[in-house]
C-alpha cells in the first residue's frame, strides 16, 4: 500500500470504520459494502488527501446515497421493515441507554438531523466539516444538530441537563 | 483512542452516553478490507501509470493526422493547371482533302469541357487551332523520315515556342532534312 499507508489505513479502519458503517446505515441497507469501497477508493488514491476522516465519510455519503437509489424505494422499504428489530448498537454496560432503543429513536429521525448527530458524536466531525458534507452552513448543521439531540431527549425519556453544555465547533 | 475522534469531556451526559455505544457492524471484516485495500493500491498505481501510457498513442495519432489533414489542404489550395480539349470540327470535303495533304481550310476550334462533355468555342487558345492544324499536316507529310521524329521530340521537349525561337539557330547543328518553323510556315501559305 505505497500511496496511502498500511498503517493509516489500519488506523482509520479501527477508528473510524463502524462509525462510518453506522453513517451509511442512514441511507442504505448494506453499509458495509459501502464502507469497504470507501477504504478501496482511498487506498487507490495516488495521494492521501489532506483531511482522510472527512474524505471518508464523503465518499462514504455518496456511496450511500447512490446503493439507496440503485435498491429502489420498494425493496428499501421491505429490508427496512425484515430489519425492524436489528440494532444499530452494540449492547453495552458501559452506558444506560438501551441500544435498540436508540436505534429506533435515530431511524425516527430525519436524514438531516441523523446524519449530523452520527457524523458528529460517533464520527468525531466538526460542524464545519459535516455542513461540507450536506452542502450547508455550519450554523444550520449545528442547529440540525441541536434539534436531532433533543428529539433524541425526549423519545430516550431523558431529562434535560440544568447546565446548558454546548459543544465546541 | 483514535487522533480523529473529539473528546467527551464538553459533551451533555446524553451525548456522552450516545457516544459510548458502539455501532454494530455484521459484515465488518478488517483484515479483509486491509487485504483488499492493498490489492486496490497496487492495481490503482498500475492503472495511473497505464492511464499516463495510455495517452501517447492517441497524441501521436491526433498529430499525424493533423499534419496529413493539413498537407491535404495545402494539396488541394493549389493552383491546378487548366486543362482543355481542342476538338477539330471540319467539313466532309476538308477530311478528304487532309488525307492528301493538300487541305487548306483552317479548321474550327471548339473546347470540349471534358467534365461535361459540352462544347465551346475556345476564347484564347494557346497555339491558334489553324496554325496546330498546318503543323499536323506537314509533320504528316514527312512522318516517313527522321526530320518528322525530331521535330516531335522538339516539340514535345520544349514547347511550340521554344521550338520557334531556336529552329534558326538550331538549324545550323541539325540535319539539313530538318524543316524550320519558317520553312513549314512558307508551305503552308503555299498551299
Amino acid at each position: 500500500m505505497r500511496p496511502t499507508g498500511a498503517e493509516l489505513l489500519g488506523r482509520l479502519l479501527d477508528d473510524h470504520g463502524r462509525a462510518l458503517v453506522l453513517y451509511a446505515r442512514g441511507w442504505c441497507e448494506a453499509p458495509e459494502d459501502v464502507v469497504q469501497e470507501a477504504f478501496l477508493k482511498l487506498a487507490r488514491q495516488p495521494d492521501v488527501p489532506d483531511n482522510p476522516v472527512a474524505w471518508l465519510y464523503r465518499v462514504v455519503r455518496n456511496g450511500a446515497i447512490t446503493a439507496a437509489r440503485a435498491h429502489g424505494r420498494r425493496q428499501r422499504h421491505e429490508r427496512a421493515a425484515a430489519e425492524e428489530s436489528a440494532a444499530w448498537f452494540v449492547a453495552s454496560d458501559e452506558t444506560r441507554l438501551d441500544a435498540l432503543e436508540v436505534t429506533d429513536s435515530l431511524r425516527g429521525l430525519p436524514v438531516e438531523q441523523r446524519e449530523t448527530i452520527v457524523a458528529r458524536l460517533w464520527g468525531g466531525l466538526s460542524f464545519e466539516e459535516i455542513a461540507a458534507l450536506g452542502g450547508t452552513s455550519s450554523s444550520t448543521a449545528h442547529r440540525r444538530y441541536q434539534a436531532g439531540l433533543a428529539a433524541l431527549r425526549e423519545r430516550l425519556g431523558v431529562e434535560c441537563p440544568t447546565t446548558n453544555a454546548r459543544p465546541k465547533i | 483512542m483514535s487522533d480523529y475522534k473529539r473528546t467527551t469531556e464538553d459533551l451533555s451526559p446524553l451525548e456522552t452516553a450516545l457516544a459510548r455505544l458502539v455501532p454494530h457492524a455484521e459484515g465488518w471484516n478488517r483484515d479483509q478490507i486491509l487485504f483488499l485495500a492493498g490489492q486496490a493500491s497496487v492495481s490503482g498505481g498500475a492503472e495511473n501509470a497505464r492511464r499516463r501510457t495510455r495517452w501517447g498513442w492517441p497524441s501521436a495519432f491526433g498529430a499525424m493526422t493533423a499534419v496529413a489533414a493539413t498537407l491535404l489542404v495545402m494539396l488541394l489550395a493549389q493552383q491546378r493547371p487548366q486543362m482543355a480539349t481542342v476538338e477539330n470540327q471540319r467539313p466532309a470535303e476538308d477530311v478528304k482533302r487532309a488525307d492528301t495533304a493538300s487541305a487548306d481550310v483552317p479548321p474550327k476550334a471548339i473546347e470540349v469541357d471534358k467534365n461535361s462533355g459540352q462544347k465551346g468555342d475556345v476564347a484564347e487558345p494557346a497555339v491558334s487551332p489553324a496554325v496546330a492544324w498546318r503543323l499536323r499536316n506537314a509533320l504528316r507529310a514527312q512522318r516517313d523520315g527522321a526530320a518528322y521524329l525530331y521535330l516531335r521530340d522538339r516539340v514535345l521537349a520544349f514547347g511550340l515556342d521554344e521550338w520557334t525561337s531556336t529552329t534558326d539557330v538550331n538549324a545550323q547543328k541539325e540535319p539539313a532534312s530538318v524543316p524550320s518553323y519558317q520553312q513549314l510556315r512558307m508551305s503552308w501559305m503555299g498551299s
